[in-house]
């Protein structure tokens, strides 16, 4: 068993570097020198560098994968984007050091500043080092590691290393390998064996630079019998040109472990949003994604669940809303690797205006188990006349010995209820806003308190001006 | 940087006797006495099969599918003069001339009634992967039959035909046109079959339904081929306004088949019901591929396919209903259920939706499953051995599919094919 390490909580000592002048910006368009210069910028070991450099030639063997992905992928113009800039921005520590502009979003989405103080683990990632960052000294003394990615790979290479791009190798998709070659920021989690961590760990992120790619890296490994939420939300401003967004999140769940991902995110409709997620749950472990996509150009993103060991359980509850110009290619994966292992997935989808929302699942149970069932619902809402739904699920089974569900559904806004409403002296936009909130909300009330009021508020923006 | 190109790599079969000009001048010499139109629609085929680029990156649209298994490379194009016993006509209604029913094998109808195919070139294939099979069948096609139903005649009894499998070593393309004008309606029963249990060869079978206004149609085929033969079916229907087509496939037979649905509700008020039954033995391959595609309001649909596989045998079903922005009130539904009955049988199952229209009703849902412990058990107790509960099961499972032809008479016919198909 991995013993945990003492954890080093003076949070000075690694920010040094940050207070040279150093701009660090990489330029704009991806070579060899680019991944180097990452590389070179953060430290890292010669295992770390050698790694990007091959994630970098699978990223230029891979084709497109528009064969069944969308066209509008082509648009990425991965010669004009930049992979690394931290603009030798400080870290802030305390919350009066976090920019106005970012308190503004906090406080439209309606979570005062009081209660933010009380929340456990804070990581606020800014451009791609982190701006902002908390834990709580609680935390530390349980042994819990709560790092950014560079550092874990530093400082804790006996812990991280050993599952770093097992869950999802470089080579699972293009983006997963442009992701290996040019990562910064993400957190590196390790939960040590039997700690149930009672509050969520949270880190919130955005982007503000134009023209700039985050490429985060996450890695949480729950060891045996540990328990943890985590939580990411994002929030983006406004820019003229796309910007893109590749992440990895890799999850471990020793035996026994659970933990539950909770994702929120509200990008600007310029963004392309692809992310690979991916956990591994070991026997009798949970795992369970909890996504919501909101806002972005284009998001693709299929968390899935490779469910290793006996009585396993996987599960993904998901909420996409697409908006005008907007496409949330979102999904579930389910990987049945063992006897009685379980999995559900639950989808609700909404497209307002010219929006698009698009299931796609994979499900596989190979023929030498038994005992393995997996669940799939997936309900779409259409808004407008010219709203859009698609629906693409992959199911393979073999064997006599398990079973599979999957269920879909498309409908449009109940007008009885809309009529009732109205009849009661609320407006259309109320009346529809509230009937929308009533489609998610047995999907919200998995969300923690502040975030099923902060979803409803994201709604209610992304609702206004879709009906009248 | 990368392979984006949207180019395309040439057809890697080593040598594709299909292409080759001098088997396709020979064929359509042998056809000297066809009508210039005819002529010009199997060249212009021949083109496009010859033009015919697979695309770089897998297709979707074989997702799943073992490919090769398919391949047409070891077979030559058919010759031109026909076997006349190809197909059997068992019609059991007599009058049909005096309805001025045109009622023929395809090249009885193409020598004597030209004008009733002279819509062939408008028909186009399903094109859901085997886009070169159907230029194939539109080039070298020489059997198969054509029913032509005029306006408001109503047919009381099926017409029965039986298709017979060339012999060992050949394919065969095999047509079926039936064109029911307005208010029209009859049903027709295909029933594809080999001579004797041993001639590999493959059996391409191109469908094109069309029921015009207020028409019903019904199409019902069954596949019990012989186990070392190929099968493709390209079906394709066309339901205008208020029109309904009822087709049924039961696949039975043949080592692979192959089987791709086009189902267009065209015009307002269209009604398509969509049936499938499929039995898989031994190493047998199932791979069924449709489209529901609604372009005017007021549409239904409604799609049940159930497959019931033994042994190592595998079925992939891949469906899609798409309804365009312009089709309001479509009623769209799609099922799929598989029953596994043993440790190493497969079902791939990828039901889609793609919706553009917001005033719908769509779903569709999807199943593999195992035969339910506790219903077995039922069985068992009251002294009824495993092999016939299963049976009884099973059969119970694929009754719900032949229950919903609304047509004991037909559903009879099918399950006298089926019977015997679980006896281990």
């Amino acid at each position: 068993m991995i013993q945990p390490t003492q954890i080093d909580i003076d949070r000075d000592k690694g920010n040094f570097r940050y207070e040279t002048d150093y701009q660090y910006d990489a330029g704009v368009g991806l070579r060899e020198e680019v991944v180097q210069y990452i590389s070179e910028v953060k430290g890292e070991d010669q295992w770390v560098r050698d790694y990007r450099l091959k994630a970098l030639d699978t990223f230029y063997r891979k084709p497109m994968p528009t064969h069944w992905a969308t066209k509008d992928l082509e648009n990425i113009h991965f010669d004009k984007i930049r992979y690394y800039l931290a603009k030798g921005q400080k870290p802030s520590r305390t919350w009066d050091e976090v920019p106005d502009d970012v308190k503004q979003t906090f406080e439209r989405l309606g979570i005062p500043e009081q209660e933010r103080k009380f929340l456990a683990g804070v990581e606020a990632q800014f451009d791609s080092e982190a701006a902002y960052s908390r834990l709580k000294v609680e935390l530390e003394k349980e042994g819990v590691i709560f790092v950014g990615s560079s550092d874990g790979l530093k400082d804790y290479p006996e812990i991280f290393r050993k599952w770093f791009g097992k869950v999802i190798p470089a080579s699972d998709n293009k983006f997963s390998a442009l992701n290996a070659a040019v990562f910064s920021g993400g957190s590196f989690i390790y939960i040590p064996p039997g700690v149930k961590l009672a509050q969520p760990l949270q880190a919130y992120f955005r982007i503000n630079a134009e023209n700039f790619g985050q490429f985060e890296r996450t890695l949480i490994i729950a060891d045996e019998g540990a328990e943890l939420t985590y939580m990411e939300g994002c929030t983006a401003p406004k820019f003229e040109t796309a910007t893109l967004h590749s992440a990895v999140v890799e999850l471990v769940a020793m035996p026994g472990a659970k933990i539950q991902y909770i994702t929120v995110q509200n990008w600007s409709n310029n963004v392309f949003n692809l992310v690979t997620k991916r956990a591994i749950a070991h026997e009798e472990a949970e795992v369970r994604w909890i996504d919501c996509n909101i806002g972005s150009r284009l998001t693709m993103k299929y968390p899935g669940v490779i469910l290793k060991g006996r009585k396993a359980r996987g599960e993904v509850l998901s909420i996409a809303l697409a908006n005008d110009g907007q496409h949330q290619d979102t999904g579930a994966k389910m990987i049945h690797a063992a006897d009685e292992t379980t999995s559900n997935i639950i989808a609700k989808s909404i497209s307002i205006g010219k929006g698009r929302s698009t299931y796609r699942g994979l499900v596989q149970i190979p023929g030498h188990l038994s005992n393995c069932r997996n669940n799939t619902e997936c309900d779409a809402l259409l808004i407008n006349a010219n709203s859009r739904t698609d629906t693409y699920p992959a199911i393979t089974v073999r064997g006599n010995g398990n079973a599979v569900q999957h269920e879909a559904s498309v409908s449009k806004l109940n007008a009885e209820q809309i009529f009732y409403m109205r009849q009661r002296g609320l407006t259309e936009a109320e009346a529809v806003s509230l009937s929308v909130n009533g489609f998610v909300n047995d999907l919200i009330r998995e969300f923690p308190m502040e975030y099923s009021v902060e979803l409803k508020r994201l709604i209610d923006m992304e609702m206004e001006g879709s009906v009248g | 940087m990368n392979a984006l190109d949207n180019g395309s790599s040439v057809n890697t079969d080593a040598v594709d006797t299909f292409a080759d000009e001098s088997l396709f001048r020979a064929f359509a010499e042998d056809r000297s006495w066809e009508p210039e139109w005819m002529v010009d629609l199997r060249k212009e085929s021949w083109e496009c099969y010859r033009a015919y680029r697979a695309p770089v990156h897998k297709d979707e649209r074989w997702r799943f599918s073992p490919q090769a298994r398919l391949s047409l490379s070891a077979f030559a194009p058919p010759s031109g003069t026909n076997d006349e016993t190809a197909s059997v006509i068992d019609s059991s209604e007599d009058n049909l001339n005096e309805k001025g029913v045109t009622c023929g094998l395809f090249d009885e109808v193409l020598l004597n009634n030209p004008t009733v195919l002279e819509c062939l070139s408008k028909l186009k294939g399903p094109n859901l992967g085997a886009d070169n099979v159907h230029f194939l069948a539109q080039a070298f096609s020489g059997h198969g039959i054509v029913l032509h139903i005029p306006k408001g005649v109503i047919l009381e009894k099926p017409i029965m035909v039986r298709h017979f499998a060339p012999p060992d070593g050949q394919i065969r393309f095999f047509r079926t046109i039936m064109i029911l004008e307005e208010g029209a309606n009859a049903t027709l029963l295909e029933t594809f079959i080999s001579p004797n249990n041993q001639d590999a060869s493959v059996v391409c079978s191109a469908a094109n339904v069309v029921a015009n206004s207020s028409a019903r149609a019904t199409r019902i085929l069954v596949q019990d081929l012989n186990r070392n033969s190929s099968f493709y079916q390209l079906d394709t229907k066309r339901a205008c306004r208020d029109a309904g087509i009822r087709c049924c496939s039961l696949h039975l037979g043949s080592a692979q088949s192959r089987f791709e649905n086009l189902a267009v509700a065209a015009e307002e008020g269209a009604e398509i019901d969509l049936l499938g039954l499929s039995v898989g033995q031994g190493k047998q391959l199932f791979d069924q591929r449709t489209r529901q595609l609604h372009l005017a309001p007021n549409g239904r649909s409604d799609l049940l396919y159930k497959n019931a596989l033994l042994d190592q045998s595998k079925a992939v079903f891949s469906g899609i209903i798409k309804v365009e922005e312009q089709a309001q009130q479509t009623d769209a539904y799609q099922t799929n259920r598989n029953l596994l009955l043993s440790p190493e049988a497969e079902a791939d199952s990828l039901p889609g939706l793609e919706i553009l229209a917001n005033e719908v009703k769509c779903s569709h849902g999807s199943t593999i499953g195992k035969i339910d412990d506790e219903q077995l058990f039922y069985l068992l107790s009251r002294g009824i051995s495993k092999a016939s509960a299963e049976e009884l099961l099973v059969n119970g499972f694929l009754d719900e599919v032949l229950k919903r032809l609304n047509d004991e008479e037909i559903a009879d016919l099918l399950r006298e094919h089926l019977k015997g198909k679980f006896s281990r």
